[in-house]
């Protein structure tokens, strides 16, 4: 009984404290987009609730906001794409076909991405000034996809290993073909393990800053996180309102993709198993 | 059902073996494995986990690839070291039901049962529907036929994988312990029916377990395994009544045959106290009776040994009386309930078994 009444107190605590901690700096950033006074906790009848930073964000054309989530959403959408088709075949392979290094070749995948991003953006720059691809979406497009595909192959690997190796058994038995069993049975079963991969790394791509702000210098490839990173006023004050305004609109599309998602990840995870 | 009959065919077995390169060294799973199982019959791979009875039915499937030997199926050579022969499964034309059943989650029973058909050219979308209604009235599933297989107990589960397995007509059926996931009741359930199944279809089957009563009620004949290699191939009387050296003996039965280490003399062996006679053979190291061949006597007799009962558990009809002699454990079953602290026990000379110091059976003249 007292173990439970510990176990209830604990429960209760962290449903307040941990939406607590997440969700008060994002009610901050809402709450500053519709006001533009950082300080208004000082005096909270002197708030007088606006809309000036969205109309600055939508309609001042020096800002470029558009143009800024424009690039982030080409840059992610094709990172999100991709890592999820690469890593979803790593996952079958590493997780169903005999091949010399499947044990040491995923460790070897973890172990380079632990490379902190920082320490090779250099040379990435100078490839990528050699190339004549600064400035461009792909510059940011391959070093997000490099940068997201170990955490994708590790999702998968993990995710297809779940899926009984006995669907293959019986279905090579009964004649079919490994291409058949991947795109009929393994891949419609790996869904959830697949399109949670893409969520996760959409939402990070998108929110990508390092490689952004040093592969990237004008408005032709620049991402939201960059854009906003650069907000000021004419006499390089912070624009409060409008920064915030920009910000609580940038999470519109990583909601709206998680809502999206959501319900494959979790219509995948609620379906019946295989044993009995 | 005209469309169910089908053309079968017998299986070769020649020196299978297979080991595996680890970073500790080779593992031998199997180590010489020489069969022959007729058309038509229902054949048993018996053993402990980790005999090889899993990894040979494999080899068989074409799932796996055997280090050397031979095997074949009628007349076709579906694997050979030697000449490098080795079919793909799909050409070995069989079937194969594993204990998870592997169904496919995400298709109904209807689409599960026809799977296999859709990797044939020549079955239009009509062929397979009747199909898969001809088999799901066999095996008396219609009504499951629109459902997932999430939604059916594990005895259904077990009916569809039986039913995808039929649906192509194969010449071989390979069963990896398929009623390993079944509650006891069900267990037995389908086990008559598989049984019966196999009579009417007569497709030669190849039924992996490691339950002797399964493989004694299913099989016609049985090989039981043991590390790798085959201890004894017979029929299921066969295996039980003469076992070909003590690991046999004492895997079947239950309880187990008793098994005590002795010492020969010229007319019997020697026991506690006195010496029991019987046509012991002095090279014998080992005998062995079954706990329901011994008899129990309420007084000495000419020929009896007495014997202390240590405990007494029922089971139903029959009594199970636990005895130490020779300071070895020693198992009576008797339909009688004992109420004594010791009895007097004979052994029938026609019971008796006899092994050498290697364990093997002595056959007597």
């Amino acid at each position: 009984m007292r173990e439970n009444t510990i176990k209830k107190i604990l429960m209760i605590l962290s449903m307040i404290i941990i939406p607590f901690v997440i969700l008060v700096p994002v009610l901050w950033m809402i709450i500053l987009s519709f006001t533009g006074e950082p300080y208004f906790l000082s005096d909270i009848s002197s708030i007088d609730l606006t809309l000036e930073g969205y109309k600055y964000v939508f309609f001042n054309e020096t800002l470029g906001y558009w143009g800024y989530l424009k690039n982030s959403l080409i840059v992610a959408t094709f990172i999100s794409i991709v890592v999820p088709i690469i890593s979803s075949f790593a996952g079958y392979s590493i997780s169903r076909l005999n091949f010399p290094g499947k044990k040491i070749l995923p460790l070897v995948i973890l172990a380079i991405s632990m490379f902190p991003p920082i320490s090779i953006v250099g040379s990435i720059f100078e490839a990528f000034a050699n190339l004549g691809i600064l400035n461009t979406h792909i510059a940011l497009i391959l070093p997000g996809i490099a940068w997201a595909l170990p955490f994708g192959l590790w999702v998968n690997i993990s995710y297809f290993s779940q899926i009984p190796i006995d669907l293959d058994k019986v279905a090579l038995v009964d004649g079919t073909s490994r291409i058949k069993i991947l795109f009929k049975i393994i891949l419609p079963l790996a869904a959830p393990g697949i399109f949670a991969t893409a969520l996760l790394v959409f939402i990070g791509s998108f929110n990508e800053l390092l490689f952004a702000i040093l592969l990237t210098s004008t408005r032709a490839a620049q991402t939201i996180p960059v854009g906003i990173s650069t907000f000021q006023g004419s006499y390089g004050e912070i624009i409060w309102g409008p920064l915030m305004a920009a910000s609580t609109l940038t999470t519109l599309p990583l909601i709206i993709v998680t809502l999206y998602f959501q319900k494959y990840i979790i219509g995948g995870l609620t379906r019946g198993s295989v044993k009995g | 059902m005209s469309e169910l009959n089908l053309e079968t065919v017998s299986i070769s077995i020649k020196g299978i073996k297979k080991q595996w390169k680890t970073m500790r060294g080779v593992v031998t799973a199997l180590s010489k494995v020489d069969l022959e199982i007729n058309s038509g019959e229902f054949f048993v791979l018996l053993g402990p986990s980790g005999c090889g009875k899993s990894t040979l039915l494999n080899l068989l499937a074409g799932l796996d690839n055997a280090t050397d030997g031979q095997i074949v199926y009628g007349d076709k050579v579906v694997f050979d070291a030697q000449k490098s022969i080795n079919l793909e499964p799909k050409e070995r034309n069989i079937a194969m039901v594993f204990q998870s059943y592997a169904l496919y989650p995400h298709f109904t029973v209807a689409q599960n049962i026809g799977f296999p058909l859709t990797n044939i050219k020549h079955y239009t979308k009509k062929d397979i529907k009747k199909r898969v209604e001809e088999i799901a009235s066999m095996l008396k599933i219609t009504d499951l036929l629109d459902r997932k297989p999430s939604e059916l107990s594990g005895g259904q589960r077990q009916r569809v994988a039986i039913g995808r397995a039929l649906v192509r007509n194969p010449k071989i059926f390979l069963m990896d312990e398929p009623l390993s996931n079944l509650d006891a009741l069900l267990r037995n359930e389908m086990r008559v029916q598989i049984k019966s199944l196999q009579k009417k279809l007569g497709v030669t089957t190849i039924y992996v377990t490691h339950d002797q009563l399964e493989a004694m009620t299913l099989a016609d004949k049985i090989a039981l395994l043991n590390g790798g290699l085959v201890q004894q191939i017979g029929t299921p009387e066969q295996i039980y009544n003469e076992p070909a050296n003590l690991f046999v003996a004492r895997f079947l039965g239950s309880p187990p045959m008793n098994i005590l280490e002795i010492e020969a003399t010229s007319d019997g062996f020697k026991s506690d106290n006195n010496i029991v006679k019987c046509n012991c053979p002095l090279n014998a190291k080992y005998i062995g009776i079954r706990p329901e061949h011994v008899l129990i006597r309420e007084n000495a007799t000419s020929n009896s040994i007495e014997v202390k009962v240590n405990l007494i558990e029922s089971i139903g009809t029959e009594y199970l009386v636990y005895t130490t002699i020779l300071e070895q454990h020693f198992v009576i079953k008797t339909f009688n309930k004992v109420i004594l602290n010791s009895v007097y026990i004979e052994f029938p000379d026609d019971n008796l078994h006899y092994f050498d110091e290697n364990q093997d059976r002595i056959v007597l003249d």
